[in-house]
């Protein structure tokens, strides 16, 4: 029982800051308290400490107000793009050749490795600017929880094709849910917004890239919209580059 | 600054007072586990560990307190504590929360009655 209840306060204690489990840990090795009452003391501080990062507005309005209207922008190109992808794929796996076009695999690459990156670098983005708004609270936040629940829907979904259904899931997985999850995972630790720098030169230049290919210029019309993607990059890096100031600092930062 | 509640006196709490005036007595030796250690032993209140790292963010976050993170020791199992120092405005604060506190006493008499 105690070697449990050891095991839960050290688990528990992982979601406090490193100085601070460090010196709460440290406080209850020192008083010899039981390890159930140790357990009870760091779950109370964690419900506190939580509970205080909700108190302030950064969680709450910066990614209802800035991170969801965007996030919808990208939805729509960013299903487009997957199913495109997944399309290709299973064509290819069937016939030889790509879908739509009749192309070889080796052809009209340039495109497709964009719009791939394109996705990803949207995706990243997008945990990104929430990882460093909602800080620690991100990973309890509804847009988190609901970006899983899309994702566990349409694997469930897909589920009646085997190879179709495995398709789907690496493709999601790798273009958007894993570098959202990344991108969330390094905005809650960055205390900068230095990334999004690059991040906002990368999506312009795979932006003017798709545009500019002569090839399937309608389709690449189709997954990017040109008229709408410079604005939200824009957009989205001034948003994040602006609620970013908000941010609250952890202990011992000057 | 212009204040809308400029007529509000913004006290301490009982608590922090306790916090402050732990710290103040401890002096150099002042880190979490003693002040709480401190608190119980006064009051022969339980304190807990949450209550007491949350008002200890929020006198620091009000220029009451200082804390930064101390030397690891063995009997902490080689884990560091957590100093605290209480400042100018810290000592300040609790001394004018003990002079309201005396002052709002003064002829009053917490004898129990028998009023039968």
């Amino acid at each position: 029982m105690n070697q449990m209840c050891r095991w839960l306060t050290d688990l528990v204690s992982r979601l406090l800051e490193p100085d601070d489990r460090t010196a709460v840990l440290g406080d209850f090795a020192e008083s010899g308290e039981a390890a159930w009452q140790a357990l009870c003391g760091v779950a109370g501080l964690v419900v506190r400490r939580q509970s205080e990062l909700w108190k302030h507005g950064g969680p709450w309005i910066a990614p209802v107000s800035l991170v969801a209207p965007l996030v919808i922008l990208f939805l729509t190109p960013a299903f487009r793009t997957i199913s495109w992808i997944g399309q290709q794929v299973v064509t290819f796996w069937h016939m030889g050749v790509r879908y739509e076009t009749g192309l070889p695999a080796g052809q009209d690459t340039i495109r497709m490795v964009c719009s791939i990156l394109l996705v990803i670098v949207w995706a990243w983005s997008g945990g990104f600017g929430l990882g460093l708004l909602a800080h620690r609270t991100a990973w309890q936040h509804p847009v988190v929880l609901a970006s899983l629940f899309l994702f566990l829907l349409r694997i469930m979904e897909s589920t009646s094709a085997p190879p179709l259904a495995l398709v789907w899931f690496t493709v999601w997985t790798s273009l958007v849910f894993a570098p959202f999850l990344l991108g969330v995972w390094r905005g809650s630790r960055s205390l900068e917004p230095g990334p999004i720098w690059r991040i906002a030169a990368a999506m312009v230049i795979l932006t003017a890239a798709i545009q500019t290919v002569d090839a399937q210029r309608m389709y690449a019309r189709f997954l990017w919209p040109a008229s709408v993607l410079p604005f939200a990059a824009i957009l989205w890096q001034y948003a994040l580059l602006f609620t970013a100031a908000k941010r609250r600092r952890p202990i011992g930062v000057e | 600054m212009f204040c809308f509640y400029h007529n509000v006196i913004e006290m301490l709490g009982e608590f922090e007072y306790f916090i402050l005036t732990a710290a103040a007595r401890l002096g150099e030796a002042a880190y979490g586990a003693a002040i709480r250690q401190e608190i119980e032993a006064t009051t022969g209140r339980r304190c807990s560990i949450g209550a007491l790292y949350t008002t200890l963010d929020r006198l620091e976050s009000k220029g009451m307190l200082k804390t930064w993170m101390g030397d690891a020791t063995a009997q902490r199992g080689g884990r560091a504590k957590r100093m605290v120092c209480v400042t100018a405005k810290g000592i300040r604060e609790a001394a004018a929360f003990y002079d309201a506190v005396r002052r709002v006493s003064r002829g009053a008499s917490w004898q129990m009655v028998d009023n039968s």
